[in-house]
């Protein structure tokens, strides 16, 4: 199977050259539309390691709540998806509506439910006021036992644990051939997380499990999504309490000669985001973006030999594949 | 089967819950006050005057160069200004770049419109929704 | 007062129901991507809940009184979007939401990319924002509303 491109392409890529680096941003976040804050980040990474800009640590911890924040909204949205795909309403409309939380918290702390334009070179744009804080401790109360609901409704009712078992396995050379990351990987019990193995932001000073599957199939990669979401929630409220006052943004230095090939990574919802960037004069002279569903859709070529025809849709639904990236 | 009733359990109790549904047209929710809607022109609160010179800073800073901007020569005042909302991706860089604080995203989101031409914004429109800039109760 | 022919009567009186109907039941077929497809499918979801307005999502083109465009045009699109186009019933009303269904959006100096569905067909209704809020899209189907009252 092989799939045909180019019905997406918007060749975002090719637009933003000859552009200011602060003005880039509004434009790199609609590449990625269910977590756009990580697109955001990696660029600002990118740029902040290779000028030595120190980025103040107030502006690090909010940077980790709102990307976890946007890790949780993907992740549900894939369940969703999941749930479409099975055919069930009933958790289809759970899902959304814990969804809309998140995004309320979202916008409230960035100004637009989903495409932010809140992370800048250097820091942040606009402080977080306490309200958000409160409010966000008021939802995290009640998160945790909603995402045990989904729980009950995905992992844990035979009918649908029979249907995903077994469905779409993908043997483990192919997936290291094909280098795809993120979740899907991790289904397959090898257990890589750049925050982990690479912490970019503050994430050393958090505790958290990265949670790994067996076998590699449907069934592995809806679960170590859901105890992701686990995971994020526990990052957000260690770091709640431990938010410093202070500054929220540094304005450093670029230089203005031709800088070619910075690069950096993060773990976005999907898997690893790279960008590589060159700079000269302060404006982007050469972009590209390393997007993770590019290989996943590979990956679901792969995973999709020997299956019945009704599972198709089924077998996609599971790999989380964002078609907006894989074109750019 | 345990399974099975555990998530019908589920389902029971949440039926006893309060409903989520906002019913849109009568009741709204409540938009966050630094929420990106529509673009607005500031007034002053005494003179009723728009508070803009046409400095050009907006016009500068907007990614997609979308504000355009017409000074009288003669006595410095604003002449046009015109967005092309058509385009615009609500960015908020035009909002940042104003360092009179004219310009200013409001909570306005129902911008639906029939004719395309009614999407390029000029000053009426601009300062339709506009409210008085918020003044300080002591004058310093 | 003059008294109209009966059998104008009667039309006027099928017009009325037929109206009627189309209030209550509005067949919406929706083609959406990027960014603006999730604010859809929040519309879909129990907080804002679209179907309360007797809006029906409906899978063929055949079926839909509105079709409504969302995200990002590109160039390959075309011929779907006429074959789609051409499939609706005749009194069809197309809503553009977002601003790469308008005109282009934040792309629109690509080469891949359309500058809006105004360019293939006839575009009704204009809904900016990048992405509309999921009541920004309710609101376009009230102002749709209005043309049958
Ligand atoms: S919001 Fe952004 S795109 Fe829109 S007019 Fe302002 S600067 Fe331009
Ligand atoms: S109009 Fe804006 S939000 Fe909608 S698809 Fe285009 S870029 Fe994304």
């Amino acid at each position: 199977m092989n799939p045909d491109f180019g019905y997406l392409r918007t060749g975002v890529e090719k637009i933003i050259e000859g552009i200011e680096i602060d003005n880039v941003i509004p434009f790199i976040n609609r590449v990625d539309n269910s977590s756009a804050i990580s697109v955001e980040l990696v660029y600002c990474i990118a740029l902040e390691n290779y000028f030595k800009i120190e980025v103040p640590i107030r502006a690090k911890f909010i940077r980790v709540i709102l990307s976890e924040l946007s890790r949780i909204s993907s992740h549900i949205l894939f369940l969703t998806k999941l749930a479409n795909a099975l055919g069930m309403n009933m958790p289809l409309h759970y899902c959304l509506r814990e969804r809309e939380e998140i995004l309320h918290l979202i916008e409230v702390a960035t100004g637009s439910r989903l495409t932010p334009n809140f992370v800048r070179i250097g820091g942040i744009k606009s402080d977080l006021s306490k309200q958000f804080f409160d409010k966000l401790k008021e939802i995290l109360k009640g998160f945790r036992k909603k995402v045990h609901e989904l729980r009950v409704f995905f992992l844990e009712n035979e009918l649908v644990v029979n249907k995903l078992n077994n469905l779409g396995v993908l043997v483990k050379e192919d997936a290291i051939k094909l280098a795809i990351s993120g979740p899907n990987l991790r289904a397959l019990g090898v257990s890589q997380d750049i925050r982990k193995n690479d912490n970019y932001e503050i994430y050393d000073e958090f505790n958290f499990k990265v949670p790994i599957g067996d076998r590699g199939d449907s069934l592995d990669r809806c679960m170590v999504r859901i105890e992701e979401i686990e995971q994020s929630i526990s990052i957000i409220s260690q770091a709640l309490y431990k938010v410093p006052e202070g500054k929220i943004r540094t304005y450093g230095e670029v230089n203005t000669q031709l800088m070619e090939n910075i690069y950096s990574h993060v773990e976005c919802p999907h898997g690893e985001l790279g960008m590589n960037i060159s700079v000269s004069e302060g404006r982007i002279a050469k972009l590209s973006i390393k997007g993770p569903s590019y290989n996943n859709l590979f990956a679901f070529s792969k995973a999709v030999i020997g299956e019945k025809l009704e599972d198709i849709e089924l077998i996609l639904a599971s790999f989380d594949i964002c078609v907006c990236e894989v074109d750019k | 089967m345990k399974g099975i009733l555990r998530s019908l359990i589920t389902v029971t109790r949440n039926t006893f819950k309060r409903p989520v549904t906002v019913l849109y047209p009568h009741d709204r929710i409540m938009v966050p006050y630094n929420s990106r809607g529509s673009i607005q022109l500031m007034v002053d609160p005494d003179t009723r005057k728009i508070l803009c010179d046409g400095c050009g800073q907006c016009e500068k800073s907007c990614p997609l160069k979308l504000i355009s901007i017409e000074v009288d020569i003669n006595n410095k005042k604003l002449k046009s200004f015109y967005i092309d909302i058509s385009r615009c991706m609500f960015c908020g860089f035009c909002e940042e770049a104003c360092t009179k604080k004219a310009l200013k995203m409001s909570f306005n989101y129902e911008l639906t419109e029939k004719d395309f031409s009614a999407l390029k914004y000029d000053i009426k429109k601009l300062t339709k929704h506009a409210r008085p800039k918020l003044r300080k109760f002591w004058k310093t | 007062m003059l008294d109209r022919p009966k059998h104008l009567r009667k039309i006027k009186f099928l017009n009325r129901l037929k109206n009627w109907v189309k209030l209550t039941s509005i067949n919406v077929y929706c083609f959406s991507s990027g960014c603006c497809g999730d604010e859809i499918l929040a519309t879909y979801g129990p907080v804002y809940d679209l179907e309360r307005l007797g809006v029906n999502f409906v899978s063929s083109p055949e079926r839909a009184d509105v079709l409504m465009i969302a995200g990002t045009i590109t160039k390959e699109m075309k011929p779907i979007l006429e074959d789609l186009y051409n499939n609706t019933e005749d009194k069809k009303v197309v809503i553009a939401v977002g601003s790469c269904a308008i005109n282009g959006g934040p792309f629109y100096k690509s080469d891949y990319i359309l500058n809006g569905v105004k360019e293939i067909f006839n575009v009704d209704l204009y809904v900016p924002g990048c992405p509309p809020r999921p009541e920004a899209i309710i609101y376009s189907i009230l102002r749709y509303k209005e043309r049958f009252k």
